[in-house]
């Protein structure tokens, strides 16, 4: 079954013009991971805002179509009772601190202290989360006084002890350092494994050619691409809708154009390392 | 006419020494992007540059005026400096008013008000936001309204911190666009970065800095393709050099068109 | 992985000092009920003992230095300030001159004199102090909270108290940035003042514009879920020998009270 499911869905923000989704169509398959990419204000943040509950019931505005989760209608789910079940973690690291735990082991454990899951499972869940995420030696310090890369690991690990089946991860490393953003990709590898239903948006191209097995394209509020990653990634076409190419692709398609093509176009490292050798 | 680190410290009051003696000359018309991890001090590095942290230790000159000896002001004039949030900048009600704040500021005469704005906004493209409060206006966008306000002011150096966070393409090519007309008349361009492509792909000169220090500073085909430096400054080598160095090729390849012209 | 620590939330949290492990509402008791028996007596006899005594509980719970910084700051300003305005109302009646400072006469009675007034508002205060500087704030929400203050008023109220330290942060980020615009910070009050009002913007709609933020990052971890909370970090309920200590120190304010009616 879809997990989530988009139908003719069209949305505009309360006091604005324009709307900011136009007639999406989607379905989102378990277990999958999502990538969505295209250029700022295209409807890449607002479509996560739907999917997690926020529309409609934190930004009221107008909206039409269909919003299925889990078989049941986005208008009919209670906004907190789908905050236990779709994780959500976002840009900024500081504002995703609570401001109001003295350590990192606490700050990590409010969200089973919200739901009230029993202590000896909120310490076993949030020992095994730490040591999975690599933030062991942070567990005693003041999350208020870390880095912003460990801030944002904090997030992660804040959010993934919630063990939401599903997990929203809008431009998680857009404010972190080439370190921290390894990191937190380190952490979204650890994730892919684990089953989840994973939706990024992200502009680093070169990370979501890495992990997601889709791709979605959104311009002016629409999807304009979607489909397997590769298939998307590999297609210049959407340079004209605004997203960003991969410089692997492009060299790809700079090689084909220079009379020197390689088998396929290459969107990942490793790919282009294998098809240049094998063209050798 | 330059800016001159010489033989520079930077010593917080609490006593955190973030800056060990660093030398460091940019010269009229350069383009420097200062790379390295968080933590390695270039945020206070280019800080000293524009006179908000005066050196603990050694001087810094610029233009041939020691920084001690001014106000932060008065230096920052001459060195502009646009931080990586623009809201710890912005703070009037419309995006006109945010960018005519320093001429008016400056008490210059209208025509000349009226020049700069243009100016600004045409290099960064948000001519349309004028009306706007820059508050609703999506994070990128404030970004170039930051850094129109400081362009507005014609500094003649100008460093920029973060300028690619959060930028789509099309803002990666506008501030491209930017950087190739302030460099055309006669701004010397400084950024801290964390987006190598960017780097290469828009400036000269390379510093890596770690652990307080300049560990290396030269072309980006020398910086990025020294090992020990991107070890060290933990930073990444551009793909396209990634690519070339899995497949064994030398001459310090960082892009397509070399590769290209290579295989 | 630090076990010593993990284990610690197994337990009630504990730091082995007899003041400092009470519940925050027995201390809030004990204070309240001296600071109260201070109000009642208005007597030096009783105000610089009880002085004393703050002091000492304040040293034998480890916050001594914390603790005399305010109370000593706090101690001088009253002195001074109640000396004022005494020997401001000593201009007539029979009193005993005691200084000329360029003209101005100073009375013996005015030092003598403010001393009750001195020494309640000290016996007040510094009980108050005493509790605040020895309980955290989270503390005594966690209490609050376990006698029916809901989850989100113990959220706004320590979450201000990090806003406080933020904000001080914010505001010398910003005002660095106007200084790198080149609007002049330093000189004389007016230049400073002109530099001011630029970073309320900035600072205000910065912190309007993260509530928002923080709105969406709080839900996301279950905040407004109506179920029954587990507190991961737990004190020690309020015991008998603690409720006999709150029952005493309330004895101590009524028998103050009745010395102060009946007996004086």
């Amino acid at each position: 079954m879809a997990k989530i499911e988009l139908r003719n869905v069209t949305y505009k923000y309360p006091y604005t013009r324009g709307y900011a989704l136009k007639d999406v169509t989607h379905s989102f398959e378990s277990g999958k991971f999502y990538g969505i990419i295209g250029e700022n204000g295209g409807g890449k943040t607002t479509l996560c805002n739907l999917i997690r509950g926020l529309i409609p019931h934190f930004y009221k505005g107008k909206l039409q179509g269909d919003v299925i989760v889990d078989g049941v209608d986005i208008r009919d789910w209670d906004l907190n009772e789908l905050s236990a079940r779709i994780g959500y973690v976002f840009e900024n690291p500081f504002t995703q601190i609570s401001g109001i735990k003295p350590t990192v082991f606490e700050e990590v454990a409010m969200g089973l202290e919200n739901l009230g899951v029993p202590k000896e499972d909120i310490i076993r869940k949030v020992t095994e989360v730490c040591k999975q995420l690599k933030i062991e030696d942070l567990i005693k310090n003041n999350p208020n006084e870390l880095s912003g890369g460990q801030r944002q690991r904090v997030a992660f690990a804040s959010i993934i002890t919630m063990d939401t089946d599903m997990l929203i991860i809008d431009e998680p490393t857009s404010q972190l350092d080439p370190e921290g953003t390894e990191d937190v990709f380190e952490i979204i590898k650890t994730l892919k494994e684990s089953n989840r239903t994973l939706i990024l948006v992200e502009h680093k191209i070169d990370m979501v050619a890495e992990y997601c097995d889709e791709v979605i394209v959104m311009n002016e509020g629409s999807i304009v691409f979607s489909g397997p990653t590769h298939e998307v990634l590999s297609d210049p076409a959407i340079m004209e809708c605004g997203a960003m190419m991969s410089q692997i692709a492009i060299f790809g398609h700079e090689m084909a154009k220079a009379g020197k093509p390689l088998e396929r176009i290459p969107i990942t490292l490793a790919e282009a390392v294998a098809l240049v050798k094998a063209r050798r | 006419m330059a800016i001159e680190i010489k033989n520079a410290s930077f010593q917080y009051p609490n006593g955190f020494l973030a800056i060990e003696n660093i030398s460091l000359t940019i010269h009229d018309g350069e383009r420097v992007a200062i790379v390295g991890q968080n933590g390695a001090g270039k945020t206070t590095a280019v800080k000293m540059m524009n006179g908000l942290n005066k050196p603990t230790g050694g001087d810094v000159i610029i233009d041939g005026i020691n920084t001690k000896e001014r106000t932060t002001a008065a230096i920052a004039r001459i060195v502009g400096y646009v931080f990586q949030n623009p809201d710890d900048q912005i703070f009037n009600q419309s995006v006109q008013a945010e960018i005519e704040y320093m001429p008016r500021y400056f008490k210059l005469p209208e025509k000349e008000i009226a020049e700069r704005v243009n100016y600004a906004v045409e290099l960064t493209n948000i001519e349309r936001y004028l009306k706007t409060n820059p508050y609703d206006l999506p994070y990128p966008i404030r970004k170039f309204v930051a850094i129109a306000a400081v362009i507005a002011s014609r500094p003649k150096y100008m460093i920029l911190d973060e300028p690619t966070a959060g930028q789509d393409k099309h803002g990666l090519e506008q501030l491209s666009r930017l950087i190739d007309r302030l460099q055309a008349d006669g701004v010397t361009l400084l950024t801290i970065t964390h987006d190598m492509e960017f780097a290469v792909n828009n400036f000269h000169r390379v510093v890596a800095m770690a652990h307080k220090n300049i560990i290396a500073d030269g072309t980006p085909q020398d910086v990025f393709w020294n090992e020990a430096v991107v070890a060290e400054a933990k930073i990444k080598k551009p793909l396209i050099g990634e690519l070339a160095k899995q497949l064994d090729l030398d001459g310090k390849i960082l892009f397509s068109d070399e590769l290209v012209a290579r295989l | 992985m630090d076990t010593d620590f993990i284990d610690s939330f197994r337990r009630y949290q504990k730091t082995g000092n007899f003041w400092g492990d009470l519940n925050p509402l027995t201390k809030l008791n004990v204070c309240l009920a001296l600071a109260f028996s201070a109000l009642i007596m208005m007597d030096y006899r009783y105000g610089i003992p009880l002085c004393i005594l703050v002091c000492i509980i304040a040293a034998l719970s480890g916050k001594f230095i914390e603790f005399i910084k305010l109370f000593g700051r706090l101690s001088l300003i009253i002195i001074v300030f109640v000396t004022l305005i005494r020997q401001i109302g000593m201009r007539t009646g029979n009193v005993t001159p005691f200084i000329n400072v360029f003209g101005w006469q100073w009375y013996l009675e005015s030092f003598i004199k403010g001393w009750n007034t001195i020494t309640f508002i000290l016996g007040f205060s510094g009980s108050l102090l005493l509790f605040f500087t020895t309980t955290t704030m989270r503390d005594l929400m966690y209490s609050l909270e376990q006698i029916g203050v809901s989850h989100e008023t113990s959220y706004i109220m320590l979450a201000s108290m990090q806003n406080i330290v933020d904000l001080k942060q914010a505001s010398v980020t910003i005002l660095d940035s106007q200084k790198s615009r080149g609007i002049e910070v330093e000189g004389n009050i007016l230049v400073r003042a002109k530099a001011f009002f630029p970073t309320l913007g900035p600072l205000l709609l910065g912190a309007i514009a993260s509530t928002e933020e923080k709105v969406i990052a709080m839900d996301a971890r279950a905040f407004s879920v109506h179920r029954k909370h587990t507190f991961l970090r737990e004190l020690a309920p309020a015991g008998t020998g603690q409720k006999i200590l709150i029952a005493a120190a309330w004895m101590v304010t009524l028998a103050t009270l009745i010395y102060r009616v009946f007996l004086r």
